[in-house]
């Protein structure tokens, strides 16, 4: 698989007072186009520094990144908006939908601005929203929200796709049927995917594993034979 | 509260130091606002009050048609309830300011007891012809200048000041004209510019022309006690004021009476003197007449025997003066004879010795012939001859010795001998004989005869000279004496000429003197009898007046009737009234903004007052966290605001009403219950907030509170009920209108404050439309004429003609008026307002008399056209009937027959047949209104209009247009200060709610922010909604900035003025645009807020 997104010594400091804390020390690595990417590590390892960099939302201190030919580490500030518009669909933690917006609307809302954005209302049937279209956020479930927020990274069509911990706030049947959701979405539309996560069991649904510990890339490597989640346990 | 809880507290405070302050701001402003607006009236009213209890206005101010006497004056003070009563003279005068310039000034004499001028520069009059202006109108380079009474003042002003001009020593201000106003005139401009006041001794006056009364124990001005002591005694005062007039009256009327006797009598007396002494004069000059005939005759005799004596003198001095040539004919005469007298002498003694030398030459030749004789003989040589001969020869040397001997014995020798012999010889020329010798003694006999006859011939002649010469020395004797007897006649003569000429001077003296005399006595008989016809006259005038003298009319005043009284209390009124409305809104804005910030507060520390629950606080301790946090803000912000803004507002609301009151400088006043009051309402506004907001939160268990806050529900909107018009909407254009009405407090919020601010600022712009429109319309659409002459005399058609013949204006252009100062009464009401009485019966093309579009006709008979605002503040309508008096207490009675506009000052229109049968005499027509001409400099135009002597004044509208228009031009200040108050209103909403907003939605923000929306697109999701509400706000504004305008109208009616509730539509545009730039610099100040936030903030857990 040829190497769609490439880390080269990445290295991110961050300047609190007067100490400086190396969030990321040494960070190399690559993952291929439409490859279900699982990073895993402990709290404090650098795994949101990474993903933060890479999502264009913070820049890095030292090395490279380049998603495809661009090289994401040189962009300046409006670039890397672009970049976030266009390329990148990100799904959070807690949502982070606007909660006076419909799950359809919220949907539109990333919709908008993008220049070939897919139905807004076909990709929350696809993720089995259908019914939920006119739902505002506090109507809606937990598993159901981050439907939604998948929804509305999905319908910018990006190149990319960020997941923060997409399962943290969920319980263990909906985080499931999430992680199913974005495995599928890997598989059948050859996205790719990067997880962020804690747990390194789902690093099993993984094409690619990248573990990292106190801001280091401890280890790559490719999973030859990723397990469909439903087979995976924690 | 705990320790912890304390220290809490203040950390959270210097942490959100932002919030803290807005609270403390918002509060500071809306209670500043509060407490300013509400103390500038009291305030005000103190510093009124003050004022006049320091300086003493009266309290009843008595006039009666006959005056007052000293006598009148002791029984007022004498009246229970009365502290003193003063006598007091007033005129309005003509001043000669510049040349060709004179204004009217209210004289008024110096009282000790009441109304105290207060002394601002210089010092008191301590003469009598010294006085103290108005420092209003006069200032301080006027000091020492001369207060001139003008000569075109009628004679009863003249008579009544009793100087020509009054040295300015001081300024000073009265109490007695407490605003601006001056009051109006019947004389000059008709608007009095300015007073003095001078001593009492400075006036020549009869009776006091007012009195004025002090009340015991006197309650504060415009107070209920003082009105109702003012009513206790006012009936009082009237029946005595009225039995003292009576009382006048009749000692006036028996005082005529017995004038009238006297002077008849006086008269009659006068009349005999006259005629007497008339008689006797004439006599007298009939004698000295006589007298100077009797010295004329006297006179020409004198010069007749003058005129002889003169003659007989020159006749003499003839005859001298021939006597004197005679003798010095004889004179000459005598010289001619004493000369051939001399000659004839000289002749003589020629003779005479040429006789001697012949008797001596022949005694010679004698002796020496003789002795030849004898020496011939002797010789005896015959003769001589031959003797001679022989001796000559030598012949006979003998006879020769014989000779010689001869000789010898004689002495002599016969060389000496014949020597004289030859020399003898030789000298006669012949030989000497006897003969010769006898010859010559012959002719020496003839010579001396003739000598002896010569000789007796000039003694005859020298005799007869002598007698001659006597002659004419007693003939010049004769003529001296002459002389000297004319010289002394000359004397007598010149003498004489001197006493003529004296008699004639005095003569000439006689009779100047004589016509003088006649003169003199012609004139003063001429005097003497004028006086006497002038006596029998004021005779007959004293018994017209006798007759005329009417029943006297009193008045009694009170503090009521005093403009400058009045209208402080209803210019502060005013201040009162805007006080309720403007910071009512400052207070809603503080208890939303509390409400607001102290919710948001609440929410965001949910987890904390979750922790603090499940520590074991009570809800009453975490509350007093947040009632402490508001509370503290709001009492500090409540001290600063009250403070600040009692002094401030007042202050600035004080220098501005300076331009009409400004007699002192503010009185501040602490007024505890309204400060109580609005810390009271500050804190319970921001504590009441916070308790609602913390009661809410605090109702909850600790276990919901640690959970994040689920995030408020988004709501349909009902615009999505309208389909159509929702589908149209761009999608972020949806998600900005859900927004707008997600948060109804907000919007209240956001509506009332951004609409306040409209409001204000409609309000603002408004009142200066309203009073800009007054001076355009008044000079544009209602007072269309440019000049108003004044004329010192009555005019009538043809001294009309002349006048505008000789200013070379159209009788067209021109309007005939009479102009007067008439006190309009309804009801219990009165006010001192403007007559005009057209010659015409029309005003057409000088004063619009319309109502909005409608025209108005001129009254007719019985009726009477009033203004809008007089009309408004008697409560006239249509068809009411009112009372006009004038200054000489004449009285109209008229139907209000329609209400026209009129902006500046207060007028009533009658016709002159209203007049002329109310009144009883035809209306003084005075005054012309004059068009200008086209193209002419208005105050050129008006100084030729003054130049004629028969003009008193001339005002020029133009003038008075810009006055009006300076004074409203200090009225922008007012404006400004309504655009400054609404900024800052506009500018502590939109902050707060815009920080809020951005604050609270920052999760928000940040996911977009994430999602990749450009920085412009992140500030316009955020800031559409602002600017929508702004919109909305403003909107809101404009409908409550009109209905604002329209209250704040209805209170600012000042007295001599009515504005018209009217705003332009640039207003309503400038309030907008304002609004929108005080939004737009928000947006600009918050927008680097929103790029500082970090995208991270989206992958935080909720707190």
């Amino acid at each position: 698989m040829s190497e769609f997104v490439r880390f080269e010594h990445v290295k991110k400091t961050y300047h609190v007072g007067e100490v400086d804390i190396q969030a990321l020390q040494d960070a190399t690595f690559t993952v291929g186009k439409g490859e279900l990417c699982v990073i895993v590590g402990p709290s404090g390892a650098g795994k949101t520094t990474l993903l933060n960099i890479l999502g264009g939302m913070d820049t890095l201190t030292e090395g490279k990144i380049f998603l495809g030919d661009s090289e994401v580490s040189a962009y300046n500030t409006r670039q890397l908006t672009t970049y976030r518009r266009y390329d990148i669909g990100f799904v959070f933690q807690f949502y982070n939908l606007v909660p006076n917006l419909t799950a359809l609307e919220n949907v539109e809302l990333a919709a908008q601005i993008c220049k070939d954005p897919l139905d807004a209302a076909e990709v929350l049937k696809s993720v089995g929203l259908e019914k939920r279209m006119a739902n505002f956020p506090a109507q809606l479930s937990g598993g159901e929200q981050q439907r939604v927020a998948i929804a509305r990274a999905l319908a910018k069509n990006p190149k990319l796709l960020l997941c923060d911990e997409p399962t943290g706030a969920l319980d263990y049947a909906t985080g499931k049927a999430i992680l199913k959701l974005l495995q599928d979405m890997s598989r059948q539309k050859g996205m790719t995917v990067i997880i962020i996560t804690h747990n390194s069991a789902l690093t099993a649904m993984a094409d690619r594993v990248i573990r990292v510990k106190n801001g280091m890339v401890v280890s790559e490597e490719i999973n030859t034979s990723p397990v469909p989640v439903e087979e995976i346990e924690w | 509260m705990v320790r912890t809880m304390l220290k809490s507290s203040l950390r959270e405070i210097r942490q959100s130091l932002g919030r803290y302050l807005a609270i403390l701001a918002i509060v500071g402003l809306g209670v500043g606002f509060f407490a300013g607006l509400r103390m500038s009236q009291p305030d005000m009213m103190a510093t009124g009050v003050a004022y006049l209890r320091e300086y003493g206005l009266y309290d009843f101010q008595l006039m009666s048609t006959l005056g007052f006497t000293d006598e009148d004056v002791d029984a007022f003070s004498q009246m229970e309830g009365i502290t003193s009563a003063e006598g007091s003279v007033y005129t309005d005068f003509l001043m000669e300011r510049e040349e060709n310039e004179e204004i009217v000034i209210t004289a008024r004499s110096l009282t000790d007891t009441v109304n105290h001028t207060e002394l601002v520069a210089g010092r008191m009059p301590e003469a009598p012809n010294e006085c103290v202006g108005d420092a209003r109108y006069f200032s301080e380079a006027d000091l020492g200048m001369t207060v001139t009474v003008s000569p075109n003042n009628d004679e009863d002003t003249l008579d009544l000041m009793a100087y020509d001009g009054y040295t300015l020593v001081g300024l000073v201000r009265s109490p007695y004209y407490l605003n601006y106003e001056r009051g109006t005139s019947s004389i000059g401009s008709g608007s009095v510019a300015g007073f003095v006041y001078i001593p009492l001794d400075g006036f020549d006056f009869d009776a006091y022309y007012e009195v004025y009364l002090s009340i015991d124990d006197v309650a504060d001005a415009y107070s209920e006690e003082y009105e109702a002591q003012i009513d206790s005694l006012k009936s009082q005062v009237e029946d005595l004021t009225e039995e003292r007039a009576q009382l006048r009256y009749t000692t006036l009327y028996d005082d005529a009476m017995a004038e009238i006797q006297d002077g008849e009598q006086e008269l009659s007396d006068g009349w005999e003197e006259y005629r007497t002494e008339k008689a006797d004069a004439e006599q007298e000059l009939a004698d000295a007449h006589q007298e100077l005939l009797d010295g004329e005759k006297e006179y020409a005799d004198g010069l007749k025997d003058y005129e002889d004596g003169k003659q007989q003198y020159e006749d003499g001095l003839k005859e001298y003066e021939d006597g004197l040539k005679t003798l010095e004919d004889s004179k000459a005469q005598l010289e001619d004879a004493k000369a051939e007298l001399d000659d004839a002498k000289a002749q003589l003694d020629d003779a005479k010795a040429e006789l001697e030398e012949g008797e001596a030459s022949y005694n010679q030749l004698n002796t020496l012939y003789q002795s030849a004789v004898q020496l011939a003989k002797a010789t005896s040589t015959g003769t001589p001859s031959a003797l001679i001969k022989a001796l000559q020869s030598g012949a006979s040397s003998q006879l020769n010795t014989s000779v010689d001997q001869a000789l010898k014995a004689q002495g002599s020798s016969l060389e000496e001998f014949l020597g004289g012999w030859t020399q003898a010889e030789e000298s006669i020329g012949q030989p000497l004989t006897q003969e010769y010798l006898d010859g010559l003694s012959a002719q020496l006999e003839q010579g001396r005869a003739d000598y002896e006859e010569g000789l007796a011939d000039y003694e005859a002649g020298y005799a007869k000279y002598e007698k001659g010469r006597l002659e004419y020395e007693d003939g010049l004797a004769q003529s001296e004496d002459a002389k000297q007897e004319l010289a002394d006649a000359e004397q007598e003569l010149r003498d004489a000429e001197k006493e003529l000429a004296d008699a004639r001077q005095e003569l000439d003296d006689g009779w100047v003197e004589y016509e003088d005399g006649v003169k003199e006595a012609d004139e003063e008989f001429a005097d003497a009898e004028a006086e006497l016809l002038d006596g029998e006259k004021e005779l007959s005038d004293a018994r017209q007046e006798l007759a005329d003298l009417k029943n006297p009319t009193t008045y009694v005043l009170t503090r009521e009737e005093n403009t400058g009284y009045v209208c402080f209390d209803n210019d502060t009124s005013i201040v009162a009234a805007i006080s309720v409305v403007f910071p009512v809104f400052f207070f809603l804005v503080a208890a939303l903004v509390c409400m607001t910030t102290m919710t948001r507060m609440v929410d965001e520390q949910r987890t904390q007052i979750g922790v603090l629950k499940a520590l074991g606080y009570s809800n009453g301790q975490v509350m007093a966290k947040y009632l402490f946090y508001s509370g503290s803000a709001a009492l500090v912000g409540s001290v600063a605001g009250y403070a600040a803004g009692s002094y401030w507002l007042p202050w600035i609301i004080w220098e501005i009403y300076g331009i009409i009151y400004g007699f002192a400088p503010l009185t501040f006043i602490f007024d505890p219950a309204l400060a109580l009051v609005s810390f009271a309402a500050a804190l319970l506004c921001s504590m009441g907030a916070t308790y609602l907001s913390c009661r809410v939160e605090l109702s909850k268990a600790a276990a919901d509170l640690i959970r994040p806050k689920a995030p408020k529900a988004g709501k349909r909107v009902f615009l999505e009920y309208i389909t159509p018009l929702w589908r149209r909407l761009s999608f972020l254009h949806k998600v900005s209108i859900r927004n707008v009405l997600r948060y109804r407090s907000r919007l209240i919020m956001m509506v009332l404050g951004i609409g306040g601010c409209t409001a204000l600022l409609v309000t603002g712009f408004g009142l200066r439309d309203s009073i800009k429109s007054v001076v355009d319309d008044q000079f544009a659409e209602i007072t269309l004429f440019d000049y108003n002459v004044s004329f010192q005399d009555t005019q009538t058609e043809e001294t009309v003609s002349a006048y505008l013949e000789n200013v070379g204006w159209e009788r067209e252009s021109a309007l005939l008026v009479h102009n007067g100062s008439v006190n309009v009464i309804s009801g219990d009401k009165s006010k001192s307002v403007n007559l005009v009485v057209s010659s015409t019966n029309d005003l057409e093309g000088f004063i619009s008399l319309h109502s909005g579009e409608k025209a108005i006709a001129y009254p007719g008979s019985g009726e009477v056209v009033v203004n809008a605002g007089l009309a408004e503040n008697m409560g006239l309508a249509v068809g009411d009937q009112v009372e006009l008096r004038d200054d000489d207490l004449g009285s109209l009675t008229a139907t209000v027959s329609a209400i026209c506009d009129n902006y500046v000052f207060n007028y009533v229109y009658v016709s002159p047949d209203t007049y002329l049968e109310q009144q009883g005499t035809e209306p003084e027509y005075k005054n012309l209104y004059l068009l200008a001409h086209e193209g002419e400099d208005p105050y050129q135009e008006g100084a030729l209009l003054a130049e004629d002597d028969g003009v008193s004044n001339v005002a020029v509208n133009e003038a008075t247009r810009s006055q009006v228009d300076n004074m409203l031009t200090r009225m922008d200040y007012i404006v400004l200060v309504v655009v400054v108050c609404a900024g800052a209103l506009a500018f502590i909403v939109l902050y707060n709610l815009t920080n809020i907003n951005i604050t609270e939605r920052i999760r928000e923000i940040a996911t977009i922010e994430v999602l990749g929306f450009y920085q412009n697109e992140v500030a316009s999701y955020v800031f559409r909604e602002i600017f929508i509400l702004s919109a909305l706000g403003s909107l809101v504004g404009l409908a409550m900035g009109k209905a604002l305008h329209a209250f704040v109208m209805a209170q600012v009616q000042i007295d001599s003025m009515f504005f018209p509730c009217w705003i332009a539509w640039q207003s309503y545009g400038y309030a907008l645009v304002l609004t929108l730039v005080f939004t737009l610099v928000i947006f600009l100040a918050l927008k680097p807020k929103l790029r500082k936030i970090d995208m991270a903030e989206s992958l935080k857990s909720i707190e």
